[in-house]
């Protein structure tokens, strides 16, 4: 049942402007970084520079550069942040996921609807009273443990809630097999239902990397010293008074995107069943 | 079973303590100071306690009946409902052409998948440069076609409609890929049967596809809605809230007010916006929850 | 960085054991014992180790461009007294960033502030006062303007580092071809910019921009003004929405948007598209202050020098003109070690001693706030600099209130609206004014 010849025309037309919308404004940045300050802003488009320059990739390593050369400051914290976030929220759901996936107890219910309202929280709920407490009270600003807390107060609720759909996917003999061999709950809990769920537990880690890895308002609040930084405020740095250096933004811009990327494409199988267990049903 | 509620309790533990710590509390907070008048001038700082003061419904009064929220609570419900409007109408568009079978549809995939890769706050910075009136590509490539261009990040008009451009770019990649996973789990029998009917296509999307694609559809535009009300990084970095405010969302408007120091205002705005949430999610749920019980 | 981390532990083991006892910073009075150290830049090596002695390092941000920044952390870090870490901070955002910190004991030592910002800090108490920590004729080498935003409720909070105005920037190459002489009245410069769109293939002569700031020329050009404020920082009188404000600003709409300046700008980058436009010669005309010159010079248009002209802006009717004054000043920070305060009195005054401030004058144009820096040879020879001089002369200085910061919020987009035919010039004006109203009524004279 072949398709007729205008109909796969058709098809091939809208599926490649679609395409060169969705890649034209990445494929401008990468070339915008490698742009000189004259030709940022030019009434010529220039797809391939026609002055090809690498002083806007140098400038980020750069300490003599006007904005500091943090890269590795900022990627750095970019990591550790991110890391300990989803170290954080993994280890603090996994068991919470189990429980309400297994149990039943007083109290499972308004759990399970805490967790469903939290991760709808849009960020600036809690800005105001976490900037006081964690700001002034306890002096964390300019600290990862700020950034790391402010993370898991989505992170958590999110882990928590993938971690319980991917638990009631695996059946619940196993655990009474594990009983009959003397293991408690805790040891079945241990032994048998994390060392299963690796697949699950990759998934949620990858979500909750990412989202904080991308996070941008908390560590606008957070993150006052550029060599603080994580990545997604860097960018900030290249905002002047009145101008902005479009060079420098780009070039940051396309470094960090390039992992974020990879990371996507090597993940997006998982990506796509996380959504069908986790998103979906959440 | 009394054994089993201990258990479970043990196991919940952990979490209940470090949420009540980092949001139930704080959220206590944020109430409080909604009904007090903190400001950057009367917080606590390490050189004073607080010297905020209690001042009842004073906030909420101030914020419900002023023109200025009401103005963006209409733009934010249009923001919202416009956006996910393309979401999903593009999404669907470009998942039924995907759930094709031709040489290349892969590749294809992966492509038009690109913006969901690229951070937001990246995409969101990068169309702001794209948007300049004067030396902006897009401006620059409508020209070639001898269109003059709008100011699309300060004309009255356009600045409306520059941050929607950016956010349904960032945004139709997951709903195409949410739907078309839900397409390739209707069962091919379905489709075997219309067939047999003698249904055309047109008839075989209404009444098969659509139908079977309801609960994906239903829990997509939930989230849809969700994360475009809360999207703070595409209005605050395409159009930054011009000109003159007149493009900020709620999250946006409480942001400045947080770092104009009105830390007081700022707890309202969220309060009602969450407030605002939760009405929303619980019609939505019951809506089609009651439906689905009738059908 | 793991020192830091390592120190930031504690308070983490508080915050999980929800611990909520305020945290009390160090001591916040200022120390008034530390020996006036000789005059301006005497010897400055001496005084700055003994002040220093037992200091390891000074923390210094400032908002610096990015032509600005290099030379600006040179000269801090060449401090003999003490090692000096100077960083630049992104300007967006930078007011709040500094307010947070400050109010959570975690701002930097020394910081260099929007002349704006300084009497809303020392309001707070953030500020280590410095009348008597700098000697009388040390202050009295620096120009009242600048001086006068760092001073509040009778004490000097900062030492101001450079000022500014607006001036009138033209391509001289271009007023030369159309035959125009650079306009002094407002007369003249709508007549320059027709002369210059005739006869040259110039398409508009200037480009204005949206933005209230530089709005405040032509109000006071034709006799309005902002608000003023008496000795004691009590609001007596909002000029915003007055005759002489509404006809400066009719005079801009009716006479310059459409007719020498494009009426269709893109407000969100116009800064920027000013200056690109100026740089590659598309327009011969721009408003702008010193701090932009270095970028402009590095255009193709100014490859020459000589060819970027500076004149005062142009006056009103009765020969009335204000350009606003700008600039930057360094304070210090309430909240540092005791120990380190002296030390970083002695930073902040060799940062800006008459010849750290001819330097930032002969290398970025920079307008110096002393006026012994004026006399250095480096800065006599500045052409630039002479030139703004005479802008500064005839600038304004701005009301001086802890909301000189937010007096922008309202007044911008209002202008816009204006700008853009939402709104009737008078009724635009009135809008600021209300809003002004509100913003300063704990500060409104009786």
């Amino acid at each position: 049942m072949k398709q007729p010849l205008w109909e796969r025309v058709a098809t091939h037309s809208i599926l490649i402007v679609a395409s060169a919308i969705a890649v034209f404004p990445i494929l401008w940045v990468f070339s915008t970084s490698f742009k000189n300050q004259f030709d940022v802003l030019s009434t010529e488009i220039e797809l391939i520079p026609a002055d090809p320059t690498l002083e806007n990739y140098q400038a980020l390593f750069d300490p003599g550069s006007a904005t500091g050369g943090f890269f590795w400051n900022w990627f750095g914290n970019s990591l550790l942040i991110s890391v300990l976030t989803t170290a954080l929220s993994v280890f603090l759901a996994a068991t919470a996921g189990y429980a309400l996936s297994r149990h039943r107890f007083w109290g499972k219910r308004p759990s399970t609807t805490f967790f469903l309202v939290s991760q709808m929280f849009p960020a600036v709920i809690l800005m105001v009273p976490l900037y006081q407490l964690l700001g002034i009270q306890f002096r964390l600003l300019n600290t990862p443990w700020a950034l790391v807390l402010a993370y898991a107060t989505t992170a958590v609720p999110f882990c928590v809630l993938m971690l319980k759909s991917y638990f009631d996917t695996l059946p619940i003999e196993l655990e009474e097999a594990g009983k009959i061999d003397g293991l408690g709950p805790f040891g079945a809990f241990w032994r048998i239902v994390v060392p299963l769920s690796t697949p699950g537990i990759a998934v949620t880690a990858f979500y909750a990397f990412i989202t904080a890895w991308n996070e941008f308002l908390f560590a606008l609040v957070f993150l006052t010293e550029p060599e603080s930084f994580t990545l997604p405020i860097g960018v900030r740095l290249f905002i002047n008074q009145f101008t902005q250096n479009w060079g420098g933004t780009m070039a940051l811009s396309v470094i960090v995107t390039i992992p974020v990327m990879v990371f996507f494409y090597l993940a997006q199988r998982y990506l796509i069943s996380g959504l069908a267990t986790g998103g979906v049903k959440g | 079973m009394r054994e089993r509620m201990w258990v479970a309790y043990a196991f919940m533990a952990p979490v209940a303590i470090v949420m009540a710590l980092i949001v139930l509390y704080p959220l206590g907070l944020s109430i409080w100071s909604s009904f007090t008048d903190l400001d950057r001038s009367n917080q606590a700082t390490i050189f004073r306690p607080s010297r905020e003061q209690f001042i009842g419904l004073d906030n909420y009064v101030g914020v419900l009946t002023s023109a200025d929220f009401r103005g963006r609570l209409g733009w934010t419900a249009i923001w919202t409902g416009v956006n996910v409007f393309f979401h999903y109408t593009i999404g669907l568009g470009l998942a039924l052409l995907l759930n094709q079978r031709f040489r290349g549809r892969t590749v294809y995939r992966l492509i038009l998948m690109l913006p969901w890769a690229v951070p937001a706050f990246i995409s969101a910075v990068a169309w702001r440069y794209i948007f300049n009136g004067e030396y902006g590509f897009l401006n620059l490539f409508l020209g070639g076609f001898g269109i003059d261009g709008p100011n699309w990040l300060s004309d009255p008009f356009w600045a409306y409609v520059a941050p929607i451009i950016v956010n349904v770019w960032l945004g139709v990649p997951f709903m195409m890929v949410a739907l078309l996973g839900g397409m390739q789990s209707i069962p091919g029998e379905l489709y075997e049967a219309a067939r047999v009917d003698g249904a055309t296509r047109r008839q075989t999307f209404w009444n098969v596809t659509l139908p079977q694609l309801r609960s994906v559809s239903v829990a997509v535009t939930m989230l849809g809605v969700i994360w475009t009300f809360n999207l703070f990084v595409v209005i605050f970095l395409t159009t930054g809230g011009g000109p003159g405010g007149r493009t900020d969302i709620l999250v946006t408007e409480s942001f400045n007010l947080f770092q104009a120091g009105e830390l007081a205002l700022a707890a309202t705005y969220s309060v009602v916006i969450l407030s605002l949430l939760l009405i929303f999610v619980t019609a939505y749920q019951r809506a089609f929850r009651t439906e689905e019980a009738a059908a | 960085m793991t020192a830091r981390t390592m120190r930031r532990l504690l308070p983490l083991a508080m915050a999980t054991s929800l611990a909520l006892a305020a945290c009390t910073g160090g001591g916040a009075s200022p120390t008034p014992e530390d020996e006036p150290a000789g005059t301006a830049g005497a010897e400055p090596t001496e005084a700055a180790a003994a002040a220093c002695e037992g200091v390891d390092s000074i923390t210094f941000t400032h908002t610096m461009n990015d032509q600005e920044t290099p030379v600006m952390n040179e000269i801090a870090e060449g401090f003999e007294g003490a090692t000096v870490e100077s960083t630049q901070i992104p300007f967006e955002g930078a007011q709040q960033a500094y307010d947070q910190q400050a109010a959570a004991g975690e701002a930097p030592d020394v910081f260099r502030a929007e002349i704006a910002w300084i009497a809303d800090y020392a309001d707070k108490g953030y500020l280590v006062p410095l009348t008597d920590q700098i000697p009388q004729e040390e202050w009295d080498d620096f120009l009242p303007g600048p001086l006068a935003y760092g001073q509040w409720q009778g004490e000097t909070y900062a030492v101001p580092q450079v000022t500014d105005a607006l001036a009138l920037l033209y391509n001289r190459r271009l007023l030369e071809e159309a035959g125009v002489e650079a306009p002094e009245t407002m007369e003249e410069f709508v007549e320059a910019g027709q002369t210059i769109q005739d006869s040259t293939d110039v398409d508009t002569a200037f480009y204005m921009r949206g933005d209230a700031y530089w709005l405040q020329p032509f109000l006071w050009a034709f006799g309005g003004g902002l608000f003023d404020v008496n000795e004691e920082g009590q609001v007596t009188e909002i000029l915003v929405n007055n005759e002489g404000s509404v006809a400066g600003l009719e005079f801009l709409l009716n006479e310059v948007l459409g007719g020498i300046a494009p009426e269709d700008v893109d407000f969100a980058n116009d800064y920027g598209n000013a200056m690109t436009a100026f740089k590659e010669g598309q327009v011969a005309m721009i408003f702008n202050g010193p701090w932009s010159t270095a970028d402009v010079l590095s255009g193709p248009e100014f490859e020459d020098p000589e060819n970027l002209g500076i004149g005062v802006i142009p006056a009103g009717p009765e020969g009335e003109m204000g350009s606003p004054i700008g600039g930057h000043s360094y304070v210090l920070y309430a909240g540092m070690d005791e120990a380190k305060q002296a030390c970083a009195v002695e930073f902040v005054r060799y940062l800006s001693s008459a010849e750290n401030q001819a330097r930032l004058a002969s290398e970025l144009n920079l307008l110096p706030t002393r006026t012994s820096a004026y006399e250095l040879p480096e800065v006599q020879e500045n052409q630039l600099i002479a030139d703004f001089q005479a802008v500064i002369e005839n600038a304004t200085n701005r009301p001086v209130v802890p909301e000189g910061g937010a007096i922008y919020t309202d007044f911008g987009p209002n202008f816009q609206a204006a700008w853009t035919g939402d709104k009737e010039p008078q009724q635009a004006l009135d809008d600021v004014a209300a809003a002004w109203e509100e913003l300063l009524a704990d500060r409104m004279a009786q």
